[in-house]
């Protein structure tokens, strides 16, 4: 298996006002290729920290940070950037679509912004992605006309169109009931393993923690347990 | 390409949905960027359409496409007047021939008119002086019956000043002076002074013509601009031009063509011209004497000059318009002074009747100018080595510029043949030389400097009245009277030919084209002939001749765009604040846009367009707006409402034109504009980090 995410004892501090309170404390980290890793923890533990970090839109204090080969900390913006766009794909807690784009623009978007695809191309690429996300009559939609969990699968379509190594996924279920939850991981889940995609995220829903094949717990910024269903438990 | 056009289509969509998403916001500022692409639009084609035809107004009526003066020329030539209204010197053409036969060696040269423009005072005498000069023809005619009803009439006219001079005899700082005349005046009044004057006319007409006409009131003098040009091929070359009363002046001979504007507004007698302005007023702007204190006053003002009718008629027919006016406004009783006065007294609603009565009755009675057409006008300037010149012209009618009658500009200056103009202006022609030398011969000088010529010609006695109130015992009278005989005859009967009027001086000359848009090119094509030739000419452009006029429109055009500016300063300032809003609601989204993998320069673009679009909105509804407005007004036309704006439109209306450039101009004024107001916000937009998308809550 490879490796898509090393993370070598990484430190993060936020100022706040004249203290520096440390998010996260020299975290070691590696996610290989088609995990299904969530980033367990209370509120305030560094999850998202961690996700941020992992979804070059953040840079360490200290410490390396490596997304499929590339060392974050020695990227410029525009680098970081075309790294996300072209490697990464974001799935928000709070959906983040574009409000003025339609369903089928929302998710066309990426493909747009990589500008590397024919328009045919993009728009089987769309709507087999739409259709995966079992969405295709409601292409013409807006946001605002969409269900919660019908907007988080359009953000699943959206952060997959551009088949990407990674899938992070903050929170994805938090805005969510818990059946509509429960349909999200199930359709990340099949996604995983049909494509192989590498899904991290982060929650702290322990109904849906317990559906990832590998957990990850932090605590006060430190990794306080790693569980993996493939290997033996480390304490 | 195919990904640029998707990829552009969507940033569009993304734009125009935003646009819609926040309408309010982008209604007013839509609005605003709408009404000043009206105003970029209507603006610059009313102006450039005013200055077509205000060109077209300052070519045909005196410009010309290019006017050539002196190379030498101390000031710059401005031929409707500087800001300074000093007398400006350019110079003198010396040749005029010289400089028109080359010029018009150039094909595309139509025609090159001589000129000169000058200031003068024109006095026509004074009502006494008239009453006498009719008084003298009746002498000499041998007609009896005229004599006494002319005596009659000035006699009346002698009460008059007498009860005047007695009123002002106890104001008066110098009530000697005004004893002394009236005195005078008595002495005309006494009797049988006319009985010597019948049996004995001469001395006592002199009498009367050097005592008592001095002190008769309305003596003014007028400041007349006048432009001395070679009449005929001025009214070939300016097209405008046409003749109103009276005749154009015979080839060859000596005339004055008054400008029919000035005729009315300053030669034509006080009463009927306060009735004609009344009128004009009440019927333009729709006021009434009731409501309007300034026109009150003027009606006022007219009441009070009644003196300048009721001097002007004889006996009978002051007696018979007295009873004419008693019954008009069915009086018992009063003298003519008393009627007329009251005949003054006007209101709204008998205005148009005795306007009508006015016209009708009293001014067939009356000289309604003060010059008619046929009259000798005296001119009296300065000429150029500094002493008072005097000459008499015929008055052979008047003029004006077709289209431009109500314009002052176009309406304030008046024709004079060139020979008359070289005169006043104090070129002596060979011709005048020769007379003097005979003179100086006959009367037995043999020696004379030409100063003393000069004296002897041009001195303060020329005119015949001054002739009689000359009492220089040095001076033989004799002699002058000869002079000036012979000068009002060289004014008169000789004639001159085409040739002295080509080889002579002008001041300045008009160069009309036959094609008006090789303006720039012959103007640089006159230079090189004066390099290659020297003349001794410049050449300038219709726009810089015309002096102040010409610089009104760049004014105009300033003040338009300092407004147009301020506007969109505003609109900046409002679209700018707006999108800092805009972009402050909106960070999450562009956190957004970053973390799925859009580079800064994309928002940027993306912010850039969706003002670019609002621009692209209100732009185009602006400008078609805008372009309605100005087809529509040149179908309809737009007034002018002053006879400033008459000259300016070339007319009494205005039919504007828009073209393709001022819809271009405007649409790239809005682009600009909507860039500029845009960066500063998409700037902060594209330091949005992407980090924020991950940030919870909606």
């Amino acid at each position: 298996m490879t490796c898509v995410v090393s993370i070598e004892s990484v430190s993060k501090d936020y100022p706040l006002g004249k203290l520096v309170v440390p998010a996260l404390k020299s975290v070691d980290l590696t996610i290989e290729a088609g995990e299904f890793t969530t980033i367990a923890g209370p509120s305030g533990s560094g999850k998202t920290t961690l996700l941020n970090l992992i979804g070059c839109v953040d840079v360490p204090t200290s410490g390396s940070v490596t997304v499929v080969g590339q060392k974050t900390e020695k990227l410029n913006d525009t680098e970081l950037t075309k790294l996300r766009l072209h490697e990464l794909g974001f799935i928000f807690q709070s959906f983040n679509l574009i409000p003025v784009l339609t369903m089928f623009q929302n998710v066309e978007f990426p493909l747009l912004l990589q500008g590397s695809l024919s328009t045919k191309e993009r728009r089987s690429r769309v709507e087999g992605i739409v259709e995966r996300v079992g969405l295709t009559e409601y292409m013409k939609h807006r946001p605002n006309e969409l269900s919660g969990g019908q907007r988080q699968r359009v953000a699943i379509a959206r952060a997959l169109v551009t088949k990407p190594s990674i899938v992070l996924a903050d929170e994805p279920t938090a805005n969510l009931d818990s059946g509509t939850g429960q349909q999200i991981i199930e359709l990340m889940k099949e996604i995983n393993q049909r494509e192989q995609t590498t899904f991290i995220f982060s929650t702290h829903d322990h109904r849906v923690i317990e559906q990832a094949r590998r957990q990850v717990y932090l605590e006060d910024g430190e990794v306080s347990g790693d569980r993996n269903q493939n290997k033996p438990e480390v304490q | 390409m195919n990904f640029t056009t998707s990829f552009l289509r969507m940033l569009g969509d993304l734009a125009f949905r935003n646009l819609f998403s926040h309408w309010r916001k982008n209604l007013i500022v839509g609005s605003i960027m709408c009404f000043g692409t009206i105003l970029v639009v209507m603006g610059t084609a009313l102006l450039d359409s005013i200055e077509t035809s205000m060109s077209r107004s300052i070519i045909s009526s005196f410009g010309g496409h290019l006017q050539v003066y002196a190379k030498d020329a101390r000031d710059d030539l401005a031929l409707f007047g500087e800001a300074m209204m000093g007398a400006s010197d350019i110079g003198e053409l010396p040749r005029f021939d010289k400089i028109r036969n080359r010029l018009e060696k150039e094909p595309e040269i139509k025609a090159v008119v001589p000129m000169g423009m000058s200031r003068a005072a024109m006095s026509t005498g004074n009502e006494m002086d008239r009453l006498l000069d009719a008084l003298r023809q009746h002498v000499k005619t041998n007609r009896p019956q005229k004599v006494k009803k002319q005596a009659s009439k000035i006699r009346s006219v002698l009460e008059l000043l007498e009860n005047e001079l007695e009123r002002k005899k106890l104001l008066s700082a110098v009530p000697e002076k005004i004893a002394n005349q009236l005195s005078l005046v008595r002495q005309a009044q006494a009797e049988g002074f006319w009985e010597k004057l019948i049996a004995n006319p001469e001395p006592h007409i002199t009498f009367l013509e050097s005592k008592i006409a001095p002190i008769s009131p309305d003596d003014r003098l007028i400041y007349l601009k006048y432009l001395g040009t070679d009449l005929n091929r001025f009214a070939k070359s300016f097209d405008r031009f046409e003749i109103v009363r009276g005749d154009m002046v015979p080839s060859g001979e000596r005339g004055f063509l008054i400008n029919q504007k000035v005729y009315d507004k300053w030669l034509k007698n006080k009463i009927a011209r306060e009735f004609d302005e009344i009128k004009n007023e009440m019927e333009e702007e729709e006021v009434t004497i009731a409501e309007d204190a300034k026109l009150a006053a003027r009606v006022r003002r007219m009441r009070r000059l009644y003196r300048v009718v009721t001097y002007q008629l004889d006996p009978d027919d002051s007696d018979a318009l007295r009873l004419k006016l008693l019954n008009f406004l069915a009086e018992e009783q009063g003298d003519i002074n008393q009627l007329f006065q009251s005949f003054l007294t006007i209101n709204d609603k008998n205005f148009s009747a005795r306007y009508e009565f006015f016209y009708k009755e009293v001014a067939p009675l009356i000289k309604l100018y003060r010059i008619a057409i046929g009259e000798y006008l005296t001119t009296r300037t300065y000429t150029k080595s500094g002493y008072v010149k005097s000459v008499r012209t015929k008055v052979y009618g008047t003029f004006r510029f077709k289209g431009l009658e109500a314009s002052d500009i176009a309406g304030q200056t008046s024709l004079v043949d060139l020979m008359t103009f070289r005169e006043l202006y104090g070129a002596i022609s060979d011709e005048t030389r020769d007379e003097v030398k005979a003179i100086q011969k006959e009367i037995g000088i043999e020696d004379v400097s030409r100063s003393s010529a000069e004296d002897a010609l041009f001195g303060a006695s020329t005119g015949l009245e001054e002739i009689v109130e000359a009492d220089d015992p040095e001076v033989s009278s004799d002699i002058e009277i000869k002079l000036s005989a012979t000068l009002r005859q060289s004014n008169d009967s000789i004639k001159f030919t085409q040739d002295d009027i080509d080889q002579g001086l002008a001041l300045n000359a008009a160069v009309l084209l036959e094609d008006p848009s090789s303006l720039e090119r012959m103007l640089k094509r006159v230079s090189e002939i004066e390099k290659e030739e020297n003349l001794g000419v410049q050449a300038v452009s219709w726009r810089k001749a015309s002096g102040i006029v010409g610089q009104f429109i760049v004014l105009v055009r300033v003040v338009l765009y300092v407004i147009i500016s301020i506007i969109f300063l505003v609109a900046l300032v409002i679209i700018n604040n707006s999108m800092i809003m805009a972009t402050m609601e909106r960070v999450k989204e562009i956190g957004t846009i970053r973390a799925i993998g859009a580079q800064r320069k994309f928002v940027l673009l993306m912010f850039l367009m969706e003002t670019m679009a609002l621009g692209l909105v209100a732009g185009t509804l602006g400008a078609g707006i805008g372009a309605g407005f100005v087809k529509v007004l040149g179908n309809v036309g737009l007034p002018a409402t002053s006879e400033q704006m008459v000259f300016l439109f070339s007319g009494p209306r205005l039919f504007p034109t828009v073209e393709l450039h001022h819809l271009f101009f405007a649409s790239i004024v809005i682009l600009l504009v909507s860039i500029i107001s845009t960066l500063y916000p998409a700037l902060i937009a594209t330091k949005v980090e992407p980090v924020v998308a991950m940030q919870a809550g909606e």
